[in-house]
């Protein structure tokens, strides 16, 4: 039995249908990368996903270790097992990043008095090589692109969650960061057997991580599944074009483009 | 005991005189202050703090008293219009003899005739009818002075416990730190959970001389029917620091106070830092002022309130920068949590020199939807999400505020944020 299995899920935003029949299976400890060009229905896929509330589905079920999750708030998907790992997270000031990292993980915010030393999120923070004071600091207040990607992970990693979704995290990083960012996923996957739904742009991750399928959105569904590397060669050697044949957006962004030519 | 002094007697009666045609205060309703009683039944002196009842104990351990006085140099503690007990720790007497002195305002009076020059100098007591109120009727209140080059260390608590239905409490605080010393004063003041309705009309006047440093923490815990109207005034001389907290804990009925703090001295600063939990159908106005007047001055207002339930509130803020580089920000954020409740922010800056830099930002709003979904991505309910956000919120950093009192906020905060939810 798969572990997420969406069935022709349509979804409407303010009343404009984005998502118009997406279905997409990922099993125990797969990795799925989902590709496709701006305002395809990546986004609106994901917050539905989450259970954003301004994502309203019309049609079609999400199906979680085996039950329908379309009614549940985001607070009880996270507690069933899905991590979801932002692109550009808020900036909250007054709360620690370390007491996210410890509630994250289901315990109690730091308490100087009951344990002098913090170690839960020390820890955490240092395996996604942040150093041991960023656990004083306020939720993302002036941490970098990548310190925001590290942080990112340091709390999904906490969750232990059964299908983690992360968003662009190779965006606007170093390649040390990427490195890092890579091989702690893929390592923290293997340890837990965790299923991962990656949305990214880019090949360059994935020399540092396995993965098993890739998806490219068109036009609010999934157009074309294949092996990563089948998709991501055809994509950077003639862009999202390679799908004009299965995406008729595509087709006319393509003729646009020749007739400005 | 040595009567009072002439001039405090004329002085008083000129008051009296002046309060059949005061005027209301500018800003907050006008209470009539003719239904409550000056004559509030005695309270007996006791040896101990913990001599105190348990309830009484009790109402004074939210607003940060300590009854083992550890971590304290002294304590003074008026019950209704009475001080029941007053002391400096034995620790204090040993290491700074003489360099602290703690007194009922009344005794102060009578023993040390220059403070005539001292009373009602740092706010007018044609004010409003309040000050003017504390003029003539004033019973009690804390006397504190730190001499000079003496640094207190712990800091004082002051504890002002309202216990009688329809009392009014009048005290008439000084605070006087002379040159290079340093104090630090925790005011509480704390009600019996059981009075219906009661008034606190007060006077605090601070003096801070040269190079001193005075930290005047003040939290407060009312009840639902009851009015508070502090009257405080300061001025601040050269390359003195004074440091305002203001922490507001529970519903009132009204309250209004507008401090002004003048920096007097090249050099001077001051910074305020309010802290307000504004609940059920509390009718709040608070207000801070600092008026630059010596070059080189710097000031700071920092003020967060959470609205909740039924409650209105005005939050004021001024600066005015009569003198060239003079430096002052003003920041008022106000987070509401209910949509009938009212929150109203009315930052004001006055610019006297083309070289003086006065600064504002104010925000009023709910919760961002963005931060709540996303501390809900990381399992949190909704009423704990909003609850860490609003404590977040809430951490302005007030330095040196006490653990106990920390704990307090923190817990009527997660509980409102559960009730709001």
């Amino acid at each position: 039995m798969a572990l997420l299995e969406i069935k022709d899920l349509h979804v409407e935003v303010g009343g404009k249908e984005i998502l118009k029949g997406v279905n997409l299976e990922i099993g125990k400890g797969e990795v799925h990368i989902l590709l496709g060009p701006n305002a395809s229905g990546k986004t609106t896929l994901v917050m539905t996903l989450l259970g954003m509330p301004t994502y309203k589905v019309s049609k079609g079920d999400i199906i979680f270790d085996g039950k329908s999750i379309v009614n549940l708030s985001i607070d009880q998907r996270a507690r069933e097992g899905i991590g979801f790992a932002f692109q550009f997270p808020p900036a909250i000031s007054g709360v620690k990043l370390r007491d996210i990292i410890r509630l994250c993980g289901g315990k109690e915010p730091w308490d100087p008095s009951k344990e002098t030393e913090e170690r839960f999120a020390t820890e955490a923070l240092g395996n996604v090589g942040l150093p041991p004071n960023f656990r004083d600091r306020d939720l993302n207040v002036g941490f970098s692109g990548g310190e925001k990607k590290r942080s990112e992970l340091a709390q999904i990693f906490a969750m232990k969650p059964k299908l983690m979704v992360l968003d662009e995290p190779d965006s606007g990083v170093d390649i040390d960061s990427l490195k890092l960012i890579g091989g702690r996923v893929d390592s923290f996957l293997k340890e837990t057997r965790g299923s991962l739904l990656l949305i990214t742009h880019h090949r360059h991750i994935l020399q540092y991580m396995d993965s098993d399928l890739a998806h490219v959105m068109c036009d609010g569904k999934i157009v074309v599944s294949d092996y990563p590397e089948n998709i991501l060669s055809k994509i950077e050697e003639k862009g999202y074009c390679a799908y004009v044949d299965v995406c008729p957006t595509l087709m006319k962004e393509e003729h646009k483009k020749l007739i400005h030519e | 005991m040595k009567e009072s002094p002439k001039w405090y007697v004329e002085k008083r009666k000129r008051a009296q005189e002046m309060l059949k045609s005061a005027k209301p205060a500018k800003y907050g309703p006008d209470i009539d202050l003719d239904v409550f009683d000056t004559e509030a039944p005695q309270h007996e002196k006791v040896d101990e703090i913990t001599e105190l009842s348990e309830a009484v104990r009790d109402a004074s351990r939210v607003v940060g008293t300590r009854d083992d006085e550890r971590h304290r140099s002294g304590t003074y503690f008026q019950h209704d219009n009475d001080v029941v007990y007053l002391k400096c720790t034995e620790g204090l007497k040993k290491n700074l003899p003489g360099g602290l002195v703690v007194l009922n305002t009344d005794d102060a009076i009578r023993i040390y005739p220059w403070l005539e020059r001292y009373w009602f100098r740092q706010l007018s007591m044609g004010l409003d009818k309040y000050a003017t109120y504390v003029a003539a009727n004033s019973v009690g209140g804390a006397f504190v002075w730190a001499k000079e080059g003496v640094n207190v260390g712990y800091p004082l608590q002051a504890c002002l416990y309202l216990g009688t239905d329809k009392a009014v409490q009048v005290p008439h605080n000084f605070i006087i730190a002379e040159p290079g010393s340093k104090v630090h004063i925790i005011t509480g003041c704390t009600v019996n959970p059981e009075c219906e309705t009661a008034a606190h009309i007060a006077a605090t006047e601070i003096h801070v001389k040269e190079g001193a440093e005075v930290t005047l923490s003040m939290i407060h815990s009312w009840g639902q029917n009851f009015h508070v109207r502090p009257r405080m005034g300061a001025t601040v001389e050269k390359n003195g620091t004074l440091n305002m907290n203001y922490v507001l804990l529970n519903p009132v009925k009204s309250i209004q106070m507008y401090p002004t703090v003048i920096l007097k001295g090249q050099g001077a600063r001051a910074s305020f830092r309010n802290l307000i939990l504004s609940r059920k159908k509390s009718n709040i106005d608070v207000g801070s002022s600092i008026i630059f007047s010596a070059e080189g001055t710097k000031g700071e207002i920092v003020s967060r309130a959470v609205i909740m339930d039924e409650s209105i509130i005005d939050m004021r803020g001024m600066l005015r920068g009569n003198k060239p580089k003079t430096h002052g920000h003003l920041e008022c954020r106000a987070l509401l949590l209910s949509d009938e409740a009212i929150a109203r922010a009315h930052p004001s800056l006055d610019g006297r020199s083309k070289e003086t830099e006065m600064t504002h930002e104010a925000a009023v709003g709910k919760i961002a939807d963005e931060q709540l979904y996303y501390l809900m991505t990381r399992g949190l309910s909704e009423s704990e999400a909003t609850s860490l956000i609003v404590r977040g919120f809430l951490d302005a950093d007030i330095p040196g505020l006490p653990p106990e009192l920390q704990a307090e906020i923190n817990k009527i905060v997660s509980m409102t944020a559960e009730e709001v939810m």
